[in-house]
């Protein structure tokens, strides 16, 4: 039991962590990331590339922590000129992109078989590291998002061309965002790797972007604590599958599948009935009396 | 000194601008006004940097101001309003004033996070001038409230509002009247004297022409992409051509 | 080379159908509609129930899956996205991975993610040079009919006529008089029933199987953008593009053209054409005239 509170709670942290990074890109800037898989992956792979070239573990998490936000440059680019449909295009693109190129170039990690990093034995240790991660990144992202930067963003997001006559190039500001955004989740990737001791192409297929998303809408866009909050009943839900499945007596490839229809389905009501999430972006209020 | 010269833009087959020339000096007001379509909106969107020429080029006091990249034009001291206000609708009013509000060293990261006193510092310094012109407007008692909830007429004075936070030293208004009830107008037009005793060039693209013969020093009539007309208020009102042509009712 | 055209031809028309339901659905709802592929899926599915579990004949399956299909395409535009007509496209692209997830994992939740085979017999034959067997026949047969009645339908009939006034000009469509929300219906039914024939056409010349929808997802939407997003047809040129330049890349011998040993492409190299044309033409689209910012 004790095991299973140390698994979940550092599964929780590491995807909490995924969220507030897509929190910031599409939340509070507005932009509409399908790739969100792709900057954990680099991480993961850093790792994973290290492990099986025998360098050091510490080049490896610093070469995918270094990695994610260069190639977020290089996918924010065009977002500038790009409709956001288009960009969200893009960026799934992208991760694919990404993911063949690890399938399909083994000499890189080992491609479709998947490498072996080395395993935290220590799960304590493990949860506290991501917990730990978790603080950073609610640090960071607290303070961007309560203070005027983060006021800056949300106009980007709800009006790019308010933005600019304003006297701010708002592709600037999205690159900044997509810099930050994609060094957390990256340093999430490596941290993974380290946790579960293995990376595949397997762990950053499509879907997974689409759980965080289903976080994200869910616990309510803007809001920290609401991404946060989704990241917990999704994850919650995903790691308490195999109980759901004994206690059922039905296989659990039938419970898994059921869970994700679940999360599709919850995505659909949200935008239908309650667009605004479970724990919705709260007003600024000032006080006015005080001059 | 706002000078424009030859702008001329066309979308697709259709010829908005043909080689237009404005020019309008400090303290004063310069109104342009046209029927629907003659490209006055396209004008303004040169020069605030937001539609690209086709050829002409803008100049502020002798230098050029560049042409499509409305941020640098802006921190030229070039400020517009929308004809649809644009605001950030799920922020407050007082958020979007405080927007308006250049050089803020809160939107970098590194102060942000090692600076916290000089963001805290500069931020207290614009709210207190945020809070001060929405006085002047009569909206201060709305601060809290997300911009969404006010009525066009309000939203078009906050454009106004966020405008100044800037402090321009030319502003460009689109049809800020429009749509406004008469009490309103007659603030704008008391707000419009103030700033044009500051010294600022002012140019107003407008309808009402009771607001344009009371306030412009100087008027262009615009139609079909040309400019038919430029003179005072009372020498546009009495010009034949101007006449002819569909001036645009009164509001 | 005539063999790779061939294949290409094949693989395109399968493609082709798919894609044209949501070139359509770009054109009229102008949104990147996601959950299409899973059409293509439910339909593989429903026909293989009626075929295989019931025993009907193919065609006869094939037909009523469409049919079904395209009912269920109605209805989840009634239950989603009629009601979020008005919020911005990428909330719209959003909402339909939603449908998408919910659809794919009820299908791999009834019928289980292992891979099924259609009992088809498929006889080789040999055409112009080029090995081909009959069921690649029936697949271009079938493709070159469902395009042509598609043509027929849209630039013959009345009903045609008022979905591409739609699809042009929607505000002006509904001032004329053109009821916007049954044209769409008719839209999404089209689009459904379409998405099942190439789905089922797809499971028989390979295999049904959940993850169907992974391996149709990113070809058909780069033969859709190839052929320009909200062109129908250009959908089709755009899988036959997408279809060439894929199987002309692992044939190239490029060792012997640079001098030295023989090599070529490996054949997983072609996921790359669809995913690098995707991004590639997204990249160089002349952009829309007007604002310099979006």
């Amino acid at each position: 039991m004790v095991d299973f509170v140390i698994y979940s709670t550092t599964t929780i942290a590491l995807w909490s962590v995924l969220g507030l990074s897509l929190n910031l890109q599409f939340g509070l800037t507005g932009l509409v990331n399908f790739g969100q898989v792709l900057p954990f992956a680099i991480g993961a792979y850093g790792a994973g590339f290290a492990a099986v070239h025998g360098l050091p573990w510490w080049s490896g998490a610093i070469g995918g922590i270094v990695l994610a936000p260069l190639i977020g440059l290089l996918v924010i680019l065009p977002a500038g000129r790009l409709a956001q449909d288009y960009w969200a295009l893009i960026t799934l693109g992208a991760g694919e992109i990404f993911r063949l190129t690890m399938v399909n170039v083994p000499a890189i990690a080992d491609g479709i078989e998947g490498a072996s990093v080395h395993r935290l034995g220590d799960r304590t240790l493990a949860m506290l590291l991501a917990l730990g991660l978790l603080a950073v990144a609610w640090l960071i992202l607290h303070r961007i998002a309560e203070g005027p930067l983060g006021r800056l963003l949300r106009v980007i997001r709800e009006d790019e061309t308010l933005a600019a006559t304003l006297g701010r190039n708002p592709l600037r500001f999205q690159m900044l965002v997509t810099v930050v955004a994609w060094a957390l989740a990256g340093a999430a990737g490596v941290l993974y790797a380290h946790v579960t001791g293995y990376v595949s192409p397997a762990s950053f297929m499509v879907i997974e972007t689409f759980v965080i998303w289903t976080a994200v809408v869910l616990g309510g866009p803007g809001s920290n604590l609401g991404v946060v909050a989704g990241t917990v009943l999704v994850q919650l839900t995903s790691v308490s599958t195999r109980f759901v499945a004994q206690w059922t007596h039905l296989p659990s490839d039938l419970v898994a599948n059921l869970r994700l229809a679940t999360f599709g389905l919850v995505l659909v009501l949200v935008f239908l009935y309650r667009p605004q999430g479970l724990l919705p972006e709260r007003k600024k209020a000032y006080d006015v009396d005080r001059r | 000194m706002l000078t424009a010269a030859d702008i001329a833009v066309a979308f697709g087959g259709f010829q908005a601008l043909r080689g237009v020339a404005i020019e309008a000096a400090p303290g004063t007001i310069v109104g342009i006004v046209g029927p629907n379509g003659s490209g006055k909106s396209t004008l303004v969107n040169v020069i605030s940097g937001i539609q690209l020429p086709d050829r002409g080029e803008v100049r502020l006091n002798g230098r050029p101001v560049p042409l499509g990249r409305p941020d640098i034009v802006a921190a030229h001291g070039i400020g517009r309003t929308f004809q649809v206000p644009r605001l950030a609708r799920r922020l407050t009013v007082l958020q979007n004033m405080l927007v308006g509000a250049r050089a803020q060293v809160g939107e970098r990261l590194f102060p942000l996070f090692l600076n916290p006193g000089r963001v805290a510092g500069r931020e207290r310094e614009i709210e207190a001038a945020a809070l001060a012109i929405l006085r002047r407007l009569g909206l201060v008692a709305k601060a809290n409230d997300y911009a969404s909830g006010l009525s066009g007429g309000q939203q078009k004075l906050l454009s106004m509002g966020m405008l100044l936070m800037s402090d321009p030293g030319v502003l460009l208004l689109d049809e800020p009247a429009a749509g406004v009830n008469p009490v309103l107008i007659e603030q704008q037009v008391a707000f419009l004297s103030a700033l044009r005793v500051e010294g600022r060039i002012i140019l107003l693209i407008e309808h009402n022409m009771e607001m344009v013969a009371n306030l412009c020093d100087r008027v262009y009539v615009l139609d079909a992409g040309e400019v038919i007309a430029e003179g005072t208020p009372a020498a546009i009102r009495s010009d034949e051509t101007v006449m002819r042509s569909y001036l645009g009712q009164p509001a | 080379m005539t063999q790779i055209l061939a294949n290409s031809i094949v693989y395109a028309s399968e493609i082709a159908i798919i894609a044209v339901g949501v070139a359509l659905s770009y054109s009229i709802l102008r949104f990147a509609n996601f959950a299409h592929v899973q059409f293509a899926v439910v339909g593989g599915y429903l026909t293989y129930t009626f075929a295989v579990l019931a025993g009907l004949p193919v065609a006869v399956a094939t037909a009523i899956s469409m049919v079904l299909t395209g009912g269920l395409a109605v209805a989840i535009d009634r239950a989603v996205f009629r009601r979020l007509r008005t919020i911005s496209p990428e909330g719209k692209m959003i909402v339909s991975w939603g449908v998408a997830l919910f659809i794919r994992s009820i299908v791999a939740a009834i019928f289980g993610g292992a891979s099924r085979n259609f009992p088809t017999e498929a006889a080789p034959l040999a055409l112009a040079g080029a090995q081909v067997t009959s069921l690649d026949l029936i697949v271009v047969a079938a493709t070159l009919i469902a395009m042509v009645v598609l043509r027929f339908l849209l630039y013959r009939t009345r009903i045609g006529t008022a979905l591409r006034a739609l699809a042009s000009n929607p505000d002006l469509a509904e001032t004329r008089g053109i009821p916007g929300e049954r044209m769409i219906g008719l839209m999404w039914f089209v689009s459904g029933a379409y998405a099942a024939l190439g789905g089922t056409l797809f499971a028989i010349e390979t295999r049904l199987q959940p993850g169907m929808d992974l391996i149709i997802l990113l070809p058909t939407f780069a033969a859709v953008t190839i052929g320009g997003l909200d062109n129908v047809f250009g959908a089709v040129a755009g899988a036959l593009v997408l279809s060439l330049a894929q199987n002309l890349l692992i044939s190239v011998d490029f060792g012997t053209l640079l001098a030295a040993d023989s090599w070529y492409v490996p054949t997983q190299f072609r996921d790359y054409i669809a995913v690098g044309a995707l991004v590639v033409i997204l990249l160089f689209r002349p952009r829309r005239a007007g604002l310099a910012t979006r």
